[in-house]
């Protein structure tokens, strides 16, 4: 499925004062394409991916999905970066909770679940509860949850953001192979310009506050990714313009001087 | 096995040295200066024959299971109103907002503040003794009830939101589950109020109970059934107490 954001806006008004997250913020996302999204903290990337979800209202513009549903699940489900699991169900309760909630035989949603389960490589840890899980585990928790919800759209607010650099290695290659298998529409925030380049068909670079697409950039790395790629020249030149364009508006947020904005 | 043993006694080895130096005092020190001392501060072996004449007679398990009874059913009432209000307070922040000011008021009250009105309402005997017990208990029910909603993390919610659940689902399979512990929580001070305020009732307006029990040595010159109703409560309080970490463990497995 499609996305189409239009000329999204978002005030917020807490306790008399009005913070305005998002300004006209327009962006459209193709069908199986993985974009990911990046730009200066506090310029609305949460929000805009909480507005896709339905989660948040939008106070101006249009989100509207288009295309043919593919599907059996809602048309998102969001990924956070605190893996917002339910710590009183064991690990495969918690994979199974979106198609419990749409009242899939228990039968049916088990083994759904136990197939994720597998996929993310979590195998004799279906009945742990999740504390007892490593961070990087959990969040293979939260994406097979994702997953089994079979959403149109998943949304990933800096799912990796949390593990340490080696696990967020581990990580990328897996979501890539598990992209890979399924191809769902991403939509993927980060703050890792590497991350960006690595994992997204385009990348859409968001100005500082109040935000709005400011460009988006096509990754022109062929797929299946991996790793090696980190030290192309042409994966170099990527990251370079992603990292000019977002340090124009780090210079906005931070109020650094016009002059060194120009280059 | 046999360390476990060991431990289990040298974890009593404290109460024990008490109940000995008690023993001591009050059975063999004290009746040398006064003869009718088993009347003023009986020894735990006095404590001891009385609690085992009771417990023939079965006058000791008749008063037990009185007061037993009538916490149970003022508990049981309690729950049955304070959980769902509690849950309605937090489903619904307006109605929690008025409720708030009315329960805050009614709060600081001593729950014996309300015997009166119970022995006028209701006479002296059971029914007073169990509507003490509800508006002891009634409370921290409440108020743990309402926290344990407020504390369940919007991400949690949202979580289960972008997940497809309902806003029923949602209560039922999120806000429910998260809010459990501290409910738990507020049963087992809900229960320990139910069993303080049972004995002030009992001793105040009753015909039977641990409370009247204690009330009755009074009459009867008999400090060491006193004693022996006190410690009886004390224990069952302690056991009620067990019963309910127990069952917290056995219901929450992950709230470790
Ligand atoms: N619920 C809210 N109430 C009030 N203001 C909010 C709320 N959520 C976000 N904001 C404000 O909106 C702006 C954008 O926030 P948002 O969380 O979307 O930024 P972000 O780009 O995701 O930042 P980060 O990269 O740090 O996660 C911020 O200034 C924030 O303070
Ligand atoms: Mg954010």
């Amino acid at each position: 499925m499609r996305i189409s954001v239009s000329n999204v806006d978002k005030r917020f008004s807490v306790r008399g004062r009005e913070v305005n997250a998002l300004n006209k913020a327009s962006l459209e996302v193709r069908d199986a394409e993985f974009l990911t999204l990046l730009g200066p903290s506090g310029c609305g990337k949460s929000t805009l991916l909480q507005i896709i979800a339905g989660l948040e209202p939008a106070t101006g513009g249009k989100v509207s999905f288009e295309g043919r549903r593919t599907a059996s699940g809602p048309v998102t489900t969001m990924v956070w970066q605190r893996y917002a699991l339910f710590p009183w169900r064991t690990i495969k309760h918690n994979v199974a909770f979106g198609c419990e909630m749409r009242g899939m035989p228990r039968g049916e949603r088990m083994a759904r679940a136990q197939h994720f389960i597998e996929n993310v490589g979590l195998i004799g840890f279906e009945e742990a509860f999740p504390h007892e899980l490593s961070g990087g585990m959990q969040q293979r928790v939260a994406l097979a949850r994702a997953l089994c919800n079979d959403p149109e759209i998943l949304l990933m607010d800096e799912p990796l953001a949390a593990l340490d650099a080696q696990t967020r290695t581990v990580m990328q290659v897996e979501l890539l192979r598990i992209w890979d298998q399924y191809k769902k529409t991403v939509v993927y925030v980060t703050h890792s310009i590497d991350e960006a380049v690595l994992l997204g068909d385009r990348i859409a670079i968001m100005s500082a506050r109040p935000g709005r697409i400011k460009e988006v950039i096509p990754v022109t790395l062929p797929r299946p990714r991996t790793l090696d790629m980190l030290t192309t020249p042409e994966f170099h030149k990527l990251a370079d313009h992603a990292w000019n364009s977002i340090k124009e508006e780090f210079d906005v947020a931070y109020g650094a001087s016009k002059e060194g904005q120009s280059q | 096995m046999g360390s476990k043993l060991l431990r289990l006694i040298s974890s009593f080895s404290l109460l024990a040295a008490i109940l000995i130096g008690w023993e001591i005092v009050a059975g063999t020190i004290y009746p040398k200066y006064n003869a009718t001392s088993v009347n003023i501060f009986p020894p735990p072996s006095a404590v001891l024959g009385i609690f085992w004449d009771l417990l023939r007679s079965g006058e000791l398990v008749t008063h037990t299971l009185a007061s037993m009874a009538r916490v149970a059913v003022g508990f049981g009432i309690a729950t049955l109103i304070a959980v769902p209000l509690g849950l309605s307070m937090g489903a619904w922040p307006a109605w929690g907002e008025q409720m708030r000011v009315v329960i805050e008021v009614l709060r600081p009250i001593p729950p014996f503040a309300w015997i009166p009105f119970g022995l006028l309402w209701f006479g002296v005997g059971p029914e007073q003794t169990v509507f003490v017990i509800v508006i002891s208990s009634i409370f921290p029910i409440l108020m743990n009830t309402v926290a344990g909603v407020e504390q369940v993390e919007p991400v949690l919610k949202r979580s289960a939101l972008s997940l497809g659940a309902s806003k029923l689902r949602l209560f039922i399979n999120v806000v429910l589950p998260r809010a459990l512990p501290q409910i738990i929580v507020g049963l087992r001070i809900g229960l320990g109020f139910a069993w303080m305020v049972l004995v002030a009732s009992e001793l105040i307006g009753s015909t039977a109970g641990l409370g009247y029990l204690i009330l009755d040595s009074r009459n009867l010159g008999l400090p060491s059934l006193a004693f022996m109703g006190m410690f009886v409560i004390g224990i069952i309080g302690y056991l009620l107490d067990a019963g309910m970490r127990w069952l917290e463990r056995v219901l929450l497995p992950w709230n470790a």
